[in-house]
């Protein structure tokens, strides 16, 4: 089943049929290859499109999941479903990843709420992955993202916001 | 629905007075209130204590605007009523004159009653200052009796009698026994040198005169004279004044400070004062200072520096006191600890940082709030079922600030009670509350220089045809100066004093001054309250010519001194993102309000012909005159 689901996301994606998809069809599209119901939660925030033509396959689908699908695909491992995916699919910022970078920030700042954009200076990996794995500690109960100050920050610590409740955090504390 | 339209439980979303905050949620924040508790439980030893002192100030912490600094410091003060004396510091706005805008809330605060729940005081309610000048006399007294300076037929008992007396509640003290008593021992040969030695013996180290420190709190507490108790209180202010008063309560003539006194020696002595009333506070509770709404400070540098030396000198120097600094992480990080030399950040305790609220304590909090309005509980379910606040707000996060769960209640409030959008509150409608706070608490409405330091500085940035800038004067007070197009100039100084030395003081310096800047003057802003200068002085005459010439004193009315103050607290709340407007936005709004004020400012004397509004005109930049 796993096999088959990520088979088709790469296929929606290589096809660019997936990085267009906005919301709700995003959402259809993903529950018609689990065979279940549309769940709106599922999505998480919209990133920036791939120029296309310049990607590699692999890129192209790395994009994808880091992108629009990251909370669709922390889902999936959540559920068992991205079991066995190839080496090169697997997530690239595991939880003790980030639990190290996390802690080397906030010792560094002295505070545990810390900018996202600190806790990724620590992290050799791509923002967009730890915006994802951010976003489902959040869903999960196990980190507390807050506003921070966007008009103290700079564009870097903007970029490094995420999206709950449609507004921008660019602060995460971590619960042991 | 029932008739609730207009009424959203979940409007109030900010602390305005620290004395009236909202019950606490269930388990919200009470970890950094326990850990405030436990550092002041290390000042509470017994009484008289003459040696305890913190190592750290502290630091309270959100990593985003309401989280609850301030309800947490109204938890943390109302959980000590009874045994500190709790100051908040409202930001100073002049690091020259910090101190002295420190020691004028602190003075400010106990010329009060003890605050409590219960709403008003009656007129004959003591301070808190006769509180603390009965424990100082009652202990000092104690020990007399102890070593046989004054005899007594069982002087353990009576020293233990007098030494538990100040425990407890002032208020039912015989004051006039107590007023024989004191009075009788100042006449004595001996016993007013005895109790200066035993201030001695006990090491404080005062920086005033100790013989001047006993008979300000003898007056203050048991004299009848009211102008004498006053003149205390400018005493203890470290304002000057007239020597005939300074003789009738029996303060040395080197004590008295001095009406010519440049306002850097001021601040120097109102820290002096600081300091001492922080060793007194031994004989009686321990001080807690408070500076919430530090992101004021991040405005200029040299402010954020001030305080940070402020910190430095009470870690360091005051004792019976808790300093504690609340402030949100990215002003703290990014304009303030910024400035600190390390000397400065190495007086700070580790920070206590909040948390926000959890979907239980959530839930809590918004039961409590609608069933709090009186809305029938059939319109709270059907709110709940429909609105599901919780399930929408907390779906992405396990926690979130107060306000923010507030506010997206008050939006979902507006949408189920059938109002068309939840229409932002009109910034004419914010300040009308913010007036009507400022009059539920009329003793906030006392002179108080950096809120009018604020008003001509800050808020009349912008004024079309105006240079606002600061001027260094010689002493290192920046003081507020308006340019014109037509080349004039108005400085504004602030002076809380009606002693007429010092008015004398005032007069001579302006008049230098406008000699030697022509086509200047000087503006001084009163406040209702303020008694008046003194017309019976040898020149009070010249003080009435100077008016016609190039001193200007403006009386404020009482409804423009709280349109005045309320604007301040709007303002401030908006730099603190209290509010959801930007201080500049405003700032924009308040500014033509005063247009009657700003006309004042430049009608005569000097500048007849030039009314408001104006040309344009830009901001201007720091330059230094010689002035006092």
């Amino acid at each position: 089943m796993s096999d088959k689901m990520m088979a088709a996301i790469a296929k929606l994606a290589l096809e660019g049929k997936l990085l267009p998809m906005q919301g709700r069809r995003a959402t259809a599209e993903f529950a018609r290859l689990l065979g279940e119901k549309p769940r709106t939660t599922w999505v998480s925030e919209t990133q920036g499109t791939p120029e296309p033509g310049t990607l590699s396959a692999s890129a192209a689908l790395r994009r994808a999941r880091i992108g629009r699908l990251g909370g669709m695909l922390g889902l999936a491992r959540k559920n068992g479903l991205a079991r066995g995916l190839p080496e090169e699919n697997k997530p690239l910022v595991d939880r003790a990843q980030l639990h190290a970078a996390y802690k080397k920030a906030a010792y560094h700042a002295g505070f545990s709420n810390v900018l996202i954009e600190e806790v990724h200076q620590y992290m050799n990996r791509p923002l967009d992955d730890l915006k994802a794995l951010l976003l489902e500690e959040c869903r999960a109960g196990r980190a507390v993202p807050s506003l921070g100050d966007w008009s103290l920050s700079s564009e870097t610590a903007r970029a490094a916001g995420i999206f709950i409740n449609g507004r921008p955090h660019l602060r995460i504390r971590l619960l042991e | 629905m029932d008739n609730t339209p207009f009424q959203n439980p979940f409007r109030d979303d900010i602390v305005f007075d620290l004395s009236r905050i909202e019950p606490s949620i269930t388990g919200l924040n009470n970890a950094p209130l326990q850990a405030l508790l436990s550092e002041f439980s290390l000042l509470n030893h017994p009484i008289p204590r003459h040696d305890a002192k913190l190592g750290h100030a502290l630091l309270v912490t959100s990593p985003q605007a309401g989280y609850g600094k301030s309800h947490l410091m109204g938890r943390f003060f109302k959980e000590l009523n009874g045994q500190a004396i709790t100051v908040f510091i409202r930001p100073f706005e002049d690091p020259a004159s910090c101190w002295k805008s420190i020691l004028d809330r602190i003075v400010h605060g106990l010329d009060a009653p003890e605050p409590c729940e219960k709403e008003g005081h009656t007129a004959g309610d003591p301070s808190l200052l006769d509180a603390l000048a009965y424990a100082v006399f009652a202990h000092l007294i104690a020990d007399l009796v102890e070593t046989g300076q004054i005899p007594s037929p069982s002087p353990s008992e009576t020293a233990r009698a007098l030494r538990e007396a100040p425990r407890q509640s002032y208020k039912h003290a015989p004051r006039a026994q107590w007023a024989r008593q004191i009075n009788g021992l100042f006449q004595h040969p001996e016993h007013p040198l005895q109790l200066v030695r035993r201030l001695k013996v006990r090491g404080l180290d005062l920086t005033a005169a100790p013989r001047a420190w006993l008979r300000v709190l003898q007056t203050y507490a048991w004299s009848d004279n009211e102008a004498l108790r006053e003149s205390c209180l400018d005493w203890l202010k470290g304002e000057s004044i007239d020597e005939d008063s300074a003789k009738a309560i029996g303060i040395p003539v080197w004590d008295i400070p001095r009406p010519h006194a440049s306002m850097g020696q001021v601040n120097e002595l109102c820290k002096g004062r600081v300091l001492d009333l922080c060793q007194l506070a031994g004989f009686y509770r321990p001080f807690i200072f408070c500076f919430d709404q530090t992101e004021n400070y991040g405005k200029d540098p040299l402010l954020a520096r001030a305080l940070g030396e402020v910190v430095q000198v009470l870690t360091d120097q005051a004792y019976h006191q808790l300093t504690v600094l609340t402030a949100n992480l990215d002003p703290w990080t990014k304009r303030i600890r910024l400035h600190w030399e390390e000397a400065h950040q190495a007086r700070l305790g580790l920070p206590m940082e909040l948390d926000g609220l959890n979907r239980q304590q959530a839930e809590e909090l918004a039961y409590r709030r609608l069933l709090g309005t009186g809305i029938s509980e059939h319109a709270v379910q059907s709110f709940l079922e429909h609105q599901r606040p919780l399930n929408a707000l907390f779906g992405e996060t396990p926690c979130m600030g107060v306000r923010t769960f507030l506010q997206g209640c008050q939006r979902m409030w507006a949408n189920f009670s059938a109002l068309s959008r939840p229409s932002a509150e009109s910034f004419e409608d914010l300040l009308r509350r913010y007036i009507d706070r400022t009059e539920d608490r009329t003793q906030r409405l006392v002179y108080d220089r950096d809120i009018l330091y604020w008003v001509v500085y800050d808020l009349a940035q912008g004024l079309s045809g105006i240079q606002v800038d600061r001027v260094e004067t010689r002493s290192g007070l920046f003081l507020p100066r308006w340019r014109t197009a037509t080349q004039h100039q108005i400085l504004f100084s602030f002076e809380a004093s009606s002693q007429w030395q010092r008015w004398q003081v005032i007069l001579e310096r302006t008049r230098n001054f406008c000699l030697s800047h022509p086509k200047s003057k000087v503006v001084y802003l009163r406040t209702p309250e303020q008694r008046p200068v003194p017309e019976d002085w040898p020149n009070a005459q010249e003080l009435e010519n100077a008016k016609h010439h190039f001193l200007h004193i403006i009386e404020l009315d009482s409804g423009e001194a709280k349109e005045i103050y309320a604007a301040y607290a709007l303002y401030s709340d908006a730099v603190q993102k209290n509010i959801p407007h930007a201080p500049e936005s405003v700032a924009a709004f308040l500014r033509p309000r005063f247009h009657t004020l700003w006309e004042r400012v430049l009608q005569d004397p000097m500048i007849a012909g030039l009314s408001y509004p104006f040309r344009s005109g830009s901001r201007g930049g720091k330059v230094s005159l010689a002035l006092v």
